[in-house]
């Protein structure tokens, strides 16, 4: 206990350094905003990495890749080839150039000068400010449980405790405390997840035979995912089943390019001080996410290795008949996948890798929920406040008011909701952003024809069609939610159309399949039809691309 | 079936992910020092008078 009290109580010395730092670093709105656009490639990167991995993607997703096995490595693929890559080239530069031309300081207010549109400024502003403290609330639900666990404290004193925390160098030092905090965290999870994944497979016998002796318990797979279509853990899923929808269009379609259009991720392009630091930012971000979601996906399926080597079977009276239950990791965790990686630290580590890898699974959670913080109070404080309604007052404090805000609101919604609810809550916000941003947000540094109208139209159906598809027919939220039950007295909209068919199917499509070809389609028609923006104002948009 | 795995796709897919990483360190060391097109800070406006102009405007 002691090893574990001190080196938690280095982690937070630490972090509040770090969070002094910046801090002391920030003088004026533009510090507190964007860093003051001087943010170097390694910590923007691990910034960039650490904010857009938080706990469920590795004890989450890591026990969904226990279930699932490799096919979850497409989620990987996207992440550090859309995520990082695409993310970083293709929109990362543009963005921080536009961001210099109209002189943006924050995510929505790009799009509203970008457009001339107080409208989208405030609209985007929020969209952010009202749903970005549901998938906060949900981080900060998992970071409690840990410290609840871990440190035996009382789960609403260690919640309050975390929200005060990270408040604590968020609400002072701003963008440049959360991205100096955020590298330090990035580089304590790099390094754990790397001695993660070098001791499981050590601990399997080797690369290959991992892999093959994975290959070779196909018959031990779970009967009920082989009847939802998945055929193994190296085998994956056949095409078209409920599952392989499930896995193909939400894990991977939803998570990998709802990326884009993160405002808590966008905004860390404006931060970097040069297009060479952005440069050298991409090497960092893609071995980061490997580390990351790859080691998490590998480790969560080769858990089933290592319990089957260490467990074998055990004999269970079923029904009278005395049977022999293969002890793999969803056996092993009784059923909930989100227990299946903390089972195996348990098990199968020392307490010294227990210790860090818990240490490791804060950082992931309060890198995420300071980014979180910043990004819902500065949309409130200076976008919602002091740009749509005009507001009076001074930028620096309306925005650490608008943070205090934030802060209150995911505590709130972190007092509210169930526990079950973080990975739901991760993947429909992930899927709002898309909906609405990312059509307004690609089209609007790649296209000097889109016009206001067409942004409008598209941000407010990519909106409203996401939601509605989420409360009434993609099958995880409306069941979830329960409104389609309430309203209609079924769980959503399609269930009762014939087993298997395509429109039954559509429960398990994901909202992004649905909802972002139409907002872009109707952003494009639009704009074909309605008044271009003044080629002088585009001019200087593009200045300096 | 190679590298132990029970189908193709899933070797394929660890390989990209593998490759992926080398890319965007490829990328990176490539373009270590590349600084783009210099930015233009000439003709800088003042944002928040012309947006109030606009509303007056509108």
């Amino acid at each position: 206990m002691f090893v574990k009290i001190a080196l938690t109580m280095i982690y937070v010395a630490i972090t509040l350094y770090l969070g002094y730092r910046g801090w002391k670093e920030t003088t004026v709105a533009k510090d507190y905003l964007i860093a003051g656009r001087s943010m170097g490639g390694f910590v923007m990167a691990l910034s960039y990495g650490a904010t857009f991995i938080s706990t469920s993607a590795i004890i989450g997703f890591g026990g969904a890749a226990a279930l699932f096995g490799f096919s979850l490595l497409w989620l990987t693929f996207l992440n550090i080839f859309v995520g990082i890559f695409l993310a970083f080239v293709f929109f990362g530069s543009r963005v921080r150039r536009m961001g210099l031309a109209l002189d943006a300081h924050t995510f929505p207010e790009l799009l509203g000068r970008r457009y001339q549109s107080r409208f989208l400024q405030g609209f985007s502003g929020l969209v952010i400010f009202f749903f970005l403290p549901i998938y906060a609330g949900a981080v900060l639900i998992a970071l409690a449980r840990l410290v609840e666990v871990y440190l035996g404290i009382n789960y609403h004193v260690a919640l309050l405790g975390c929200s005060f925390l990270v408040a604590a160098y968020v609400l002072t030092g701003g963008i440049k405390a959360v991205m100096y905090t955020d590298a330090f965290q990035g580089c304590v999870m790099f390094v754990v997840m790397a001695v993660f994944l070098v001791s499981t497979y050590y601990m399997c016998g080797g690369f290959i035979e991992a892999h093959q002796t994975l290959t070779d318990m196909v018959q031990y797979y779970p009967e009920t995912l082989k009847k939802g279509g998945m055929i193994g853990w190296t085998q994956g899923a056949a095409f078209g089943t409920p599952l392989w929808l499930t896995i193909y269009t939400t894990i991977v379609l939803g998570v990998g390019i709802g990326v884009l259009a993160q405002p808590q991720l966008a905004v860390r392009f404006m931060t970097i001080k040069s297009e060479a630091q952005l440069n050298r930012g991409v090497i960092y971000g893609g071995i980061f996410i490997l580390c990351m979601t790859g080691v998490a996906f590998v480790v969560g399926a080769l858990t089933n290795v290592v319990f089957f080597k260490e467990y074998g079977f055990v004999e269970k009276v079923v029904d009278g008949v005395t049977k022999k239950i293969p002890q793999i990791s969803v056996v092993v965790a009784g059923g909930n996948i989100d227990k299946i990686i903390p089972m195996y630290i348990e098990k199968m580590f020392p307490d010294w890798f227990s210790t860090l890898f818990l240490l490791a699974m804060f950082a992931a959670a309060m890198s995420t929920l300071s980014a979180q913080y910043h990004a819902g109070g500065t949309s409130f404080g200076r976008d919602v406040y002091e740009k749509f309604l005009r507001g009076k007052g001074d930028t620096l404090l309306m925005t650490r008011i608008g943070v205090a805000a934030t802060i209150v609101l995911t505590a709130l919604w972190g007092l509210a909701l169930p526990e079950s609810i973080v990975a739901l809550a991760t993947a429909f916000f992930f899927g709002l952003c898309s909906s609405s941003f990312l059509p307004v947000f690609v089209l609007g540094i790649y296209w000097r024809g889109v016009t206001w109208a067409g942004a409008c139209a598209s941000m407010v159906s990519g909106f409203t069609i996401s939601s509605l598809y989420a409360l009434f027919i993609h099958q995880k939220e409306a069941v979830a939610i329960g409104l389609c039950k309430k309203m209609f007295g079924v769980d959503t909209l399609v269930s009762t159309y014939a087993p298997m068919s395509t429109i039954w199917k559509l429960q398990f499509v994901d909202q992004n399949v649905i909802a972002l070809p139409i907002s872009f389609l109707i952003a494009i028609v639009v704009s074909l039809m309605t008044t271009k923006i003044d080629e002088r104002h585009l001019d200087r948009c593009w200045k300096n691309f | 079936m190679w590298l132990g795995m029970g189908s193709n796709e899933m070797a394929v897919v660890y390989v990209l992910c593998i490759l992926a990483a080398l890319w965007c360190t490829a990328y990176g060391v490539f373009f270590w020092k590349s600084e783009g097109k210099p930015i233009n800070t000439a003709d800088a406006v003042d944002w928040d008078r012309e947006e109030r102009e606009l509303d007056k405007g509108r």
